[in-house]
């Protein structure tokens, strides 16, 4: 899997593409909680997440928890629709906001 | 395992930093003076007779050399001991990441900044050189960098020192893509071995591409022998040609014509580099948690305070606002924030009337509240139920809900509050309770259980108990981190069975189901490692009582492990050199390899399991035997094949097929730490490519 960065402001974007699942979830956490981090306010783009596994479901929830430590403010954006479904059977649609793009999650971040 | 809280010799546990396939990686304090270390541990009990040796030579010899070296850019050895079964190594802890991590994490890493870390290991070669010793083991895995790209070289467990005795293994414990020639040929090796790994090293910065690439350990050698890299400015234009001089001399195959000290592969790199001063690239690398001065002032106020800037007297209706948007629409952070300010902005103020006490009572604890509490109830992500338009801000009004209690706290009244509250937590206590049965139907109703459903209620359930940690229900916690040792149990109970169906009622037809059978032993072993994962005291008692359950699966690895063995003997029986080369042999190798691999994968289960508790400490030992013995018999039959036959050499995809299995061999072999054995195939490949 591929992380690509980028920022706008003061918010930092990851974008995970390919598989986020056992294999890659780690680097995907160690780059997620860095950025968290390091600005507080973090936009996933999962436009490139073609599917996501609950491996990758717990580095979110870990992120969560982070969230909840540091005060900061991680959005989801961009969702396609396998790693959707993933989403509402695992409950984690009732704890992320997942805007419809990744413009809505900066701004609803800035 | 150690827990937090424990001693290892002069050393306080703290935290777990990793785990192995031989042993747990922990994170501690010096009891005396309170410094960080890293403490490498390894189960000497898990070992097997000659690798036992082997292995605690190599530690003793990484601490005995570690302790020696005093140099800024060397991890420094602390201390080693054994304690009850374990061996431990002691030595400063770094922050900071493999070097080999570093790389693939930032593919757009300057050319100077890789530089400068060369320079550095450089630095630090020169020092130990001067010390007469040979690291012999130079890899991205042993470069350890820090937040600040300062570099710490570690792991010498195969160094060598001048005057000691050389064991014909010890040479060839390294990794072969770093080994310089005539460590491949088998010769005294002196420090410009290092050289030539640091050159590998320096190849891998400037291009991402390493500069020997093969499929088999034995191809591999070859190339290191043989092969000429393509000059790195050739694989990346923004180099000058300077590097490819440089390149060239280090990873000369003839090591008279390499550099012959580090300080004079410095003093080259130096001239190669372009002129841009490394201190001009400022980069904050992956992981750090220092910014700028810059960046932290850019950086806006974390908690807006536009409730707290208005008039106290204003301030309950505009926290009722805040409350009410946070329902109809959604419970942002920044709602929430603005909520906790303007409450504690009100209870500060000197001049509260009671026509506003009375409006935040009834915010905190009348209808608002106990509407709230409602709304946290149905939106619950309770297993099982459709969660129709959830709005992502579950876990926000959860909070909203502690601010207004803990208002209602505040203003004496504490009825209402606390009996939504508990009200509130039984509710997402019974889900836990209730889930065991429903565990019980998905894992038991029908041939295959319901991976995806159970994961995904674990998931559930998991954010059930983030919100019970939020409403401060720590009792409630525990006891349903109880009720997950139970789920583990039952999950663990179903591998044990899945694994005893399998081999009772095996017909020839089965044998394809091995693979479709180690898919969903893997998946439930994931499930209950997350349990276990879930707290320290999950993880102890589930070597308690739990303890049978495990131990029965480990010992259905070992049977099941011992088929999977067979399978692999015969095939190997029945397979003549002739077939073994034939064109459409692919297929059998890749049967062959896949089988190994998964013995391999069921190995590591059982480690990982048997880690956990010590008195599993028997039949993991039972499945290590085995599992050595095997690998120790193929190989074995796979080296006498290749010793036996020289007409081999004429036949080379028979020979490529017969290395890419010992070559997987001396993978797994690696992976457990048996070492002698991984360095036999080593030592063989050597000879066969010198052939």
């Amino acid at each position: 899997m591929d992380i690509q960065e980028q920022r706008q402001g003061h918010v930092i974007i990851l974008k995970p593409i390919g598989r986020l699942d056992s294999l890659s979830c780690r680097e995907f956490e160690t780059r997620l909680l860095a950025a968290l981090d390091e600005t507080k306010t973090v936009a996933v783009d999962c436009a490139g997440m073609e599917y996501i596994s609950s491996a990758g479901l717990r580095v979110l929830l870990v992120a969560a928890k982070h969230n909840r430590a540091g005060g900061n403010r991680l959005a989801l954006a961009a969702l396609r629709e396998n790693p959707r479904e993933v989403f509402e059977i695992s409950g984690f649609s009732a704890i992320f906001t997942i805007y419809s793009t990744v413009a809505a999650a900066v701004a609803a971040l800035s | 395992m150690l827990r937090p809280g424990q001693t290892l010799g002069a050393y306080r546990i703290e935290t777990i930093l990793g785990r192995g396939a031989m042993g747990v990686v922990y994170r501690g304090v010096g009891i005396d003076d309170g410094e960080a270390v890293a403490i490498k541990t390894i189960r000497a009990d898990l070992l097997v007779g000659s690798e036992r040796d082997a292995i605690l030579s190599r530690f003793r010899q990484e601490a005995e050399i570690g302790m020696r070296l005093h140099h800024p850019r060397i991890v420094r050895v602390r201390s080693w001991g054994e304690q009850d079964d374990m061996v431990y190594l002691a030595m400063d802890f770094v922050s900071g990441q493999e070097l080999g991590r570093l790389v693939e994490q930032r593919p757009d890493l300057p050319p100077a900044m890789s530089l400068a870390m060369i320079l550095q290991i450089l630095n630090a070669l020169a020092y130990i050189h001067q010390k007469g010793v040979i690291h012999r083991d130079l890899k991205p895995a042993n470069i350890l960098v820090r937040q600040d790209y300062a570099i710490a070289l570690t792991d010498f467990g195969i160094a060598h020192c001048s005057g000691s005795e050389l064991t014909q293994l010890g040479d060839l414990l390294g990794s072969p893509l770093y080994m310089a020639p005539e460590q491949l040929r088998g010769e005294a090796l002196d420090h410009r071995a290092d050289l030539f790994a640091v050159g590998v090293i320096l190849y891998y910065l400037l291009t991402h591409r390493k500069p020997f690439i093969a499929d088999s350990l034995a191809a591999l050698m070859q190339q290191v022998l043989h092969n000429d890299p393509a000059p790195p400015s050739k694989l990346n234009p923004a180099l000058s040609a300077g590097f490819d001089a440089v390149t060239r001399r280090a990873l000369a195959k003839d090591r008279r014509q390499r550099f012959a000290t580090a300080l004079e592969f410095a003093t080259a790199l130096r001239q190669a580099r372009s002129p841009a001063p490394v201190e001009a690239t400022v980069m904050v690398p992956a992981g750090s948690r220092s910014l700028p001065a810059a960046t932290l002032a850019a950086t806006p106020a974390a908690a807006p305070t536009t409730a707290a800037a208005i008039n106290p007297n204003e301030l309950v209706g505009a926290i009722a606002a805040l409350v009410r948007d946070c329902l109809a629409e959604r419970a942002t952070s920044a709602r929430l924030e603005q909520v906790a300010a303007g409450l504690n902005a009100w209870f500060a103020a000197a001049d509260q009337r009671a026509v506003e006490r009375q409006h935040l009572h009834w915010l905190c604890a009348g209808e608002p509240l106990t509407a709230l509490a409602d709304r946290i109830q149905q939106q619950a992500p309770i297993p099982g139920r459709v969660l129709l338009e959830a709005r992502g801000d579950w876990l926000e009004l959860v909070r909203l809900f502690v601010l207004l209690h803990h208002g209602g706290q505040r203003l004496g009244d504490t009825q209402t509050g606390d009996r939504a509250r508990s009200q509130l937590i039984q509710e997402l206590t019974g889900a836990f309770l209730d889930y065991a049965s429903t565990l019980n139907r998905l894992l038991f109703s029908e041939d295959s259980p319901h991976l995806l459903q159970i994961a995904a209620d674990f998931m559930r359930l998991d954010l059930l108990l983030l919100a019970m940690e939020e409403l401060g229900a720590e009792a409630e916690s525990r006891r349903v981190q109880q009720t997950q040792l139970l789920f583990v149990n039952q999950v663990m109970g179903k591998v044990n069975t899945l694994i005893r169906q399998f081999l009772t009622h095996r017909d020839p037809l089965a044998r394809f189901g091995i693979a479709g059978l180690l898919v969903e032993i893997e998946e439930l072993i994931v499930l209950a490692e997350r349990l276990l994962e879930g707290s320290e005291t999950a993880t102890m008692e589930a070597s308690g009582p739990g303890g049978a359950v495990v131990a029965e699966c480990i010992g259905n690895i070992h049977d099941l492990g011992q088929l999977l063995g067979q399978e692999l003997r015969q095939q190997a029986q029945e397979e003549s050199l002739q077939r073994l080369g034939a064109a459409d042999g692919e297929s059998n190798q890749a049967l062959f390899l896949g089988r190994l691999r998964q013995l391999g994968l069921l190995y590591r289960f059982a480690v990982r399991l048997g880690l956990e508790g010590d008195e599993l400490t028997a039949p993991l030992r039972k499945v290590a035997t085995g599992m050595h013995g095997f690998l120790h018999q193929m190989a074995d039959r796979l080296l006498a094949i290749i010793d036996k036959m020289p007409e081999l050499h004429k036949q080379p995809l028979a020979a490529d097929r017969l290395w890419a299995r010992l070559s997987l061999i001396a993978e797994i072999a690696e992976q457990f730490g048996w070492i002698e054995l991984r360095g036999r195939i080593l030592w063989s490949a050597r000879s066969w490519t010198a052939a």
